[in-house]
C-alpha cells in the first residue's frame, strides 16, 4: 500500500492528535474571525483550507488504522475475533467544541450597541462555521455520522456545532437584551410610519437601525433553532420563543397606546378607517418581511386584537353614520369616497368574523332607514303628491344604491345580501307613503291599523300600465322606465295578491281598449311575473290574454258567418268586434241594467248569440252593456261638409239613434226634439244612466236645451236635466273644428248622480259590444 | 463561466489545469469553490459574486493525491462530465446498481493503483467513483476462500494454525455449501 504524502505541518507520527490540534488551532482564529476587531477579513485562501482537510483526513485516517492495529492487538489475547472499525476524530471534535467556548466567550461589543456588535460578529461567525464545516469534512462524513447514527445525537456536523456554541455562549447569556434592542428597532419603524403619516412626533434617531441589521439579526434567531434529532428539519423554536412570543406582547401594547391616543382623538373621524387598514398594510408589507413568515399570521391577530375588536362599537357607529350618509347626494367622489370607506371597513371587521352578523344587521337597519327618508323627502318635495314612476324609481334608487354597496363593499357576502333583502322588503313596503298611519304611529305600534294595505303594489300597478300603455305622450316619461324595475320591487311585496289584482284592472282596461304597447311586452311581463312567483299566480292574467285572442278569431268566424246571409250588408251588420271574457277572471262584474238594445243592432245581437251557442252549448253570455262603444256617422254637418265620426258609448249611440228615429217618424212636432222622458222610454235606459251619457253632448253642443229650460251648458245649470219633461234639441246643422269627436271618453255617471242628488250609477260605455260568457 | 478553468496541484506538485466543472466532481473541490471561494464577510450583502471567478486564477493543491492518480481520477471525471449520479443520500439505488461498464475498464489496472485511486475518491469526496473502485474490489473477494483471497491481494496469513482452526469452526454456519 503506498503511503500517502502528508503537508509538510503534520510529519510528526508521535504526538498526532497534538500536533494536528496545534495546526489547525493555530488556523482558527483566522478562519473564525480576529476577536479585536471590527474590520472584516478575507475569506479562507485555498492553500490554507485544503492543508486543514488534509490534516484531519491524515489524522483520521491514520488514527484509525491505528487504533485498528492497536484494538487487534488487544483482542486477540482474549476472543481471538476480528475487531472492528473504529472510527477517530472524537479528540479533534471535542477540542474544537473546547476551543469554540474560549473564544466565544471572549467575544464582546467594541464599541458598539449589542444589537450592531451581535448582528457584526453573527455575519463573521457564521461565514467561518460554514468554513469549519467544510475543512472538517471528512469528520463530518465519517465519525460524526457513525456517532449519530449510533445514537450521539449530542454529537453534531461542524457548522451546528458551531452554531450550538453561539447560542450557549453568546446568544443564551444576552439573549433579553438583544431581543429588547431588536423590537426597539422594528418599533422604530413603525415610529417612522406614523411620523410620515403626520400621525406622531418624529422619533428619537438613536433607534434607527438599517432593514439588514434587523434581518441579519432575525436570520440568526431563526438558524439557531436547531433540533438535535434532525438537523435538516426547519426549526423555529429558538425564534419563537425567545422573540416571537415578546414582539407580540409589545405589538399589541404599542398598538393599544397608538390607538387609544391617535384614533380616538380623531374620535369619529373618517379617517379612522383608513388610518386602521393603513396600518395593516404597512405591517404586512413592511414589518413582515424583516421577519419569519411564521410571524405573519400571529401578527395579524395581534392587530385585530387591539385594532379591530377593541375598537368594535365605535366601528360599528362608523358604519351606520357611513351608511346613512345623505345618501342624496349626486357628488361622484363623495359617493365613491363612501363605497371606499365602507368596503375598508368591512374588510377590517371581516377579520374578526364574528363581528360581521352585527355588522350586517347594522346594514339592515341602516337601509331601511334611508330607504323610509327618502321617501319621505320625495313626499315633502312634491307636497305630498307623487306620481307612480317618481314613487317606483325612488324605491329602485334606494335599492340599487345598496345593492351596489353590498357587491362593492361587502363583496356580496351572502348575510349582507340576506340583510338588503329584508330592509328592502321593509322600506318597499312600509313608508309614510305606503302605509301612513303605520308610519304616523310610529315603529312601535305596528299593530295600529294592521290591516293597513300598502300602496306600494298598487303603485307598482301603475308603474306597469304606464310602461305597456301606448300613448303619443307617454314615450319621453317611459324612456328610462324598465321591465326589470317592476321585478325587482315586485320581488320585495309583501301583499303580492294586491298587486295582481290591480294589475289586472289595469291589463283589462289595456286589452278592451286596444291600448297595450305590444302583445310581446305584455308577455314578457307576465313571464317574468310567472318567473318570480308561480303558474298560479298569473292564472288570471294569463287567461285573459288568451280571451283577448280567442275573440280575435271569434271575430274573424262570425265576420265569415254573416257574410252567408242572403240580406247581408253593413247596414244590416255593423262591424262587430266581440270580447268574449271569462267572468271569474276579469275585473268586471255583471250587474243587471235596464236597456233596450237599439233595433240597428239587434242583427248582430241575435247572429252573434246564435253563432256562440252553437260552438259551445251550454254556455251563457251576459252582455256588458255599459262597457260597450263604437264609432257612428253622423251626416249632419253643413251641406257640403264631410260626415262627423263620434265615438260613442253604447248608451249615446242608443240616445243618438232616437233622433234618428225621430226624423224618419211623422208625428212628432220637430224631428230634432226630444224630452227627456221620451229617450228614457225608447232606450230602456234610466235617467241618471241616461245623463251620464248625455253630458258629453251638452258639453260638445251636439244636444241643446230647448230655450224654453234654458241654454247653458255650464254645469251648474244642468240641474234643470232633473226634469224629465225638459227638451233637448240635436243640433243641425252641427258645427265642430274636428270631424272625429269622441264623446265616450267624456260620460261622467259622478256628474249625474251629482244632478240627481243619488248614488245610483254605473260604469262607462262603448259600442263594441260587449259580453261575457259564463257557464 | 462555463469554461472557467481551476488548477489542481498534486502532491509531486504537478499542476492540472481542468474546467470548474469537472473539478466539482469532488464533493471537496465543489464546496470550496461555490461556498467558499466568494463568501463575503464585508457587510455589504450585495457584493459582485462573481468578481474572483472571472479575474483570478483558482489554485488548490490537493496534497494528498499523487500526480499518476491524479491524472487517472480527472480521466474519469472528464469521462463522467455529463453523467447524472443518484442522489448521495439515496443509499439503495446506489448499492443496488452494477457497476458502471466503464468504470470497470477504467478501473483495471494493477492493484496499487486501484486503491490510490478508491484512496483519492474518499480524499476528495468523489462518491460515485468511490463506490466503483469499492464494488470491484467486493468483486475479487466475493465466493473465494481465504487463501485465495490473501493471495490475491498479498496478505500474510498472520493467524496459528490452532487460531485458524478455531475461527473456521466459530464461523463454519455461514460456509456456502
Amino acid at each position: 500500500m503506498a503511503e500517502v504524502s502528508a503537508p509538510s505541518t503534520m510529519q510528526n507520527d508521535m504526538e498526532p492528535l497534538e500536533t494536528t490540534w496545534s495546526f489547525i488551532e493555530s488556523n482558527l482564529e483566522t478562519i473564525l474571525g480576529p476577536i479585536d476587531t471590527k474590520e472584516a477579513t478575507k475569506a479562507l485562501p485555498s492553500q490554507l483550507y485544503m492543508d486543514i482537510y488534509t490534516v484531519i483526513y491524515n489524522y483520521c485516517v491514520n488514527r484509525s488504522r491505528f487504533s485498528q492495529r492497536q484494538q487487534q492487538q488487544l483482542q486477540q489475547g482474549e476472543s481471538g475475533a476480528g475487531g472492528s472499525t473504529v472510527l477517530s476524530g472524537g479528540d479533534l471534535y471535542f477540542k474544537l467544541k473546547d476551543y469554540l467556548k474560549s473564544y466565544l466567550v471572549q467575544l464582546k461589543p467594541l464599541d458598539e450597541d449589542y444589537l450592531t456588535f451581535y448582528c457584526r460578529a453573527w455575519k463573521r461567525y457564521l461565514v467561518g462555521a460554514k468554513t469549519l464545516h467544510y475543512a472538517f469534512d471528512y469528520m463530518n462524513r465519517y465519525w460524526v455520522q457513525k456517532e449519530r447514527s449510533d445514537g450521539r445525537r449530542d454529537i453534531l456536523n461542524i457548522y451546528n456545532l458551531c452554531l450550538v456554541c453561539w447560542k450557549t455562549y453568546i446568544f443564551d447569556n444576552n439573549s433579553e437584551q438583544l431581543v429588547d434592542e431588536l423590537i426597539k428597532a422594528i418599533e422604530y419603524k413603525r415610529d417612522l410610519y406614523a411620523y410620515s403619516h403626520n400621525l406622531q412626533a418624529c422619533p428619537a434617531d438613536a433607534e434607527n437601525r438599517t432593514e439588514s441589521l434587523i434581518k441579519t439579526c432575525v436570520e440568526s434567531l431563526i438558524k439557531l433553532g436547531i433540533d438535535q434529532h434532525d438537523l435538516k428539519k426547519v426549526n423555529l423554536s429558538c425564534y419563537v420563543s425567545n422573540f416571537e412570543d415578546k414582539f407580540l406582547e409589545y405589538t399589541k401594547e404599542y398598538y393599544r397606546k397608538f390607538s387609544d391616543k391617535v384614533l380616538l382623538q380623531n374620535d369619529l373621524n373618517d379617517d379612522f378607517v383608513t388610518i386602521l387598514q393603513d396600518i395593516y398594510d404597512f405591517e404586512n408589507a413592511s414589518i413582515v418581511k424583516l421577519l419569519d413568515d411564521h410571524t405573519k399570521q400571529p401578527l395579524n391577530k395581534a392587530l385585530d386584537e387591539v385594532l379591530v375588536w377593541a375598537n368594535k362599537d365605535v366601528m360599528y357607529e362608523n358604519l351606520e353614520k357611513l351608511l346613512i350618509l345623505d345618501s342624496n347626494d349626486n357628488d361622484d367622489a363623495a359617493t365613491q369616497r363612501q363605497v371606499k370607506l365602507i368596503a375598508t371597513l368591512y374588510k377590517l371587521m371581516k377579520r374578526e368574523a364574528s363581528l360581521v352578523p352585527k355588522m350586517a344587521s347594522v346594514f339592515e337597519h341602516s337601509v331601511q332607514t334611508v330607504g323610509v327618508a327618502n321617501v319621505r323627502r320625495l313626499l315633502k318635495q312634491n307636497n305630498m303628491s307623487i306620481t307612480p314612476k317618481q314613487y317606483i324609481k325612488n324605491l329602485i334608487a334606494t335599492h340599487a344604491k345598496f345593492l351596489q354597496i353590498t357587491e362593492q363593499c361587502f363583496g356580496n357576502d351572502s348575510m349582507f345580501i340576506k340583510a338588503l333583502d329584508y330592509a328592502s322588503r321593509g322600506f318597499i313596503n312600509s313608508n309614510d307613503f305606503a302605509t301612513p298611519s303605520k308610519m304616523d304611529a310610529g315603529e312601535n305600534s305596528s299593530n295600529i291599523n294592521g290591516d293597513e294595505i300598502s300602496k306600494t303594489p298598487e303603485m307598482l300597478a301603475k308603474y306597469s300600465d304606464l310602461l305597456l300603455k301606448k300613448s303619443a305622450k307617454n314615450e319621453q316619461l317611459v324612456e328610462d322606465m324598465k321591465v326589470s324595475d317592476i321585478m325587482i320591487i315586485f320581488s320585495f311585496l309583501n301583499e303580492k295578491d294586491e298587486f295582481e289584482t290591480q294589475y289586472r284592472r289595469l291589463f283589462a282596461k289595456r286589452l278592451i281598449h286596444g291600448t297595450s304597447i305590444s302583445d310581446a311586452k305584455e308577455e314578457e311581463v307576465i313571464k317574468n311575473l310567472q318567473k318570480e312567483n308561480s303558474m298560479e299566480y298569473t292564472g288570471k292574467i294569463t287567461k285573459m290574454f288568451q280571451d283577448i285572442k280567442l275573440s280575435k278569431s271569434l271575430e274573424i268566424e262570425f265576420e265569415n258567418a254573416i257574410q252567408l246571409d242572403s240580406e247581408f250588408s253593413r247596414n244590416k251588420y255593423p262591424k262587430f268586434e266581440p270580447f268574449v271574457l271569462a267572468e271569474t277572471m276579469w275585473p268586471y262584474s255583471y250587474n243587471k241594467i235596464d236597456f233596450k238594445l237599439p233595433k240597428e243592432l239587434e242583427p248582430t245581437y241575435n247572429g252573434f248569440e246564435k253563432l256562440y251557442s252553437s260552438k259551445h252549448s251550454g254556455r251563457i253570455l251576459k252582455w256588458l252593456w255599459p262597457l260597450s262603444r263604437g264609432e257612428m256617422e253622423a251626416a249632419i254637418a253643413k251641406p257640403g261638409k264631410p260626415n262627423f265620426i263620434f265615438t260613442l258609448s253604447l248608451f249615446q249611440m242608443s240616445i243618438l239613434l232616437q233622433f234618428n228615429t225621430n226624423l224618419g217618424e211623422s208625428q212628432s212636432h220637430q224631428s230634432n226634439e226630444n224630452t227627456l222622458q221620451n229617450l228614457c222610454e225608447k232606450t230602456g235606459l234610466s235617467q241618471i244612466d241616461l245623463l251620464g251619457h248625455l253630458i258629453p253632448f251638452i258639453k260638445g253642443k251636439l244636444i241643446t236645451l230647448h230655450p224654453g229650460f234654458g241654454s247653458a251648458t255650464a254645469l251648474h245649470d244642468l240641474t234643470v236635466l232633473r226634469d224629465p219633461n225638459v227638451v233637448l234639441k240635436l243640433s243641425t246643422p252641427y258645427k265642430a273644428l274636428k270631424t272625429h269627436i269622441n264623446f265616450a271618453n267624456g260620460v261622467r255617471p259622478d256628474i249625474a248622480s251629482n244632478i240627481m242628488q243619488s248614488n245610483d250609477f254605473n260604469a262607462q260605455s262603448s259600442f263594441k259590444p260587449e259580453s261575457a260568457t259564463d257557464h | 463561466m462555463a469554461e472557467q478553468k481551476v488548477t489542481l496541484v498534486s502532491g509531486e506538485g504537478e499542476k492540472f489545469e481542468v474546467e470548474r466543472v469537472i473539478a466539482e466532481r469532488s464533493l471537496l473541490l465543489k464546496n470550496f469553490l461555490s461556498n467558499m471561494l466568494n463568501s463575503n464577510i464585508d457587510d455589504d450583502d450585495t457584493a459582485d459574486a462573481n468578481k474572483n471567478e472571472s479575474e483570478e486564477e483558482i489554485v488548490i493543491p490537493v496534497p494528498n493525491v499523487r500526480s499518476s492518480v491524479l491524472e487517472k481520477v480527472i480521466q474519469w471525471a472528464e469521462h463522467h462530465k455529463d453523467s447524472k449520479f443518484p442522489d448521495d443520500d439515496d443509499d439503495d439505488s446506489r448499492k443496488s446498481a452494477p457497476i458502471d461498464s466503464w468504470d470497470r475498464e477504467f478501473l483495471k489496472v494493477d492493484q496499487e493503483m486501484m486503491y490510490e485511486i478508491i484512496l483519492a475518491a474518499n480524499y476528495l469526496n468523489i462518491k460515485p467513483l468511490l463506490d466503483s473502485g469499492c464494488r470491484v474490489v467486493a468483486e475479487m473477494i466475493r465466493g473465494r476462500t481465504p487463501e485465495e483471497i490473501r493471495k490475491t491481494f498479498n496478505i500474510v496469513n498472520d493467524f496459528t494454525p490452532e487460531e485458524e482452526a478455531a475461527i473456521k469452526r466459530e464461523n463454519e454456519w455461514a460456509e456456502d455449501r
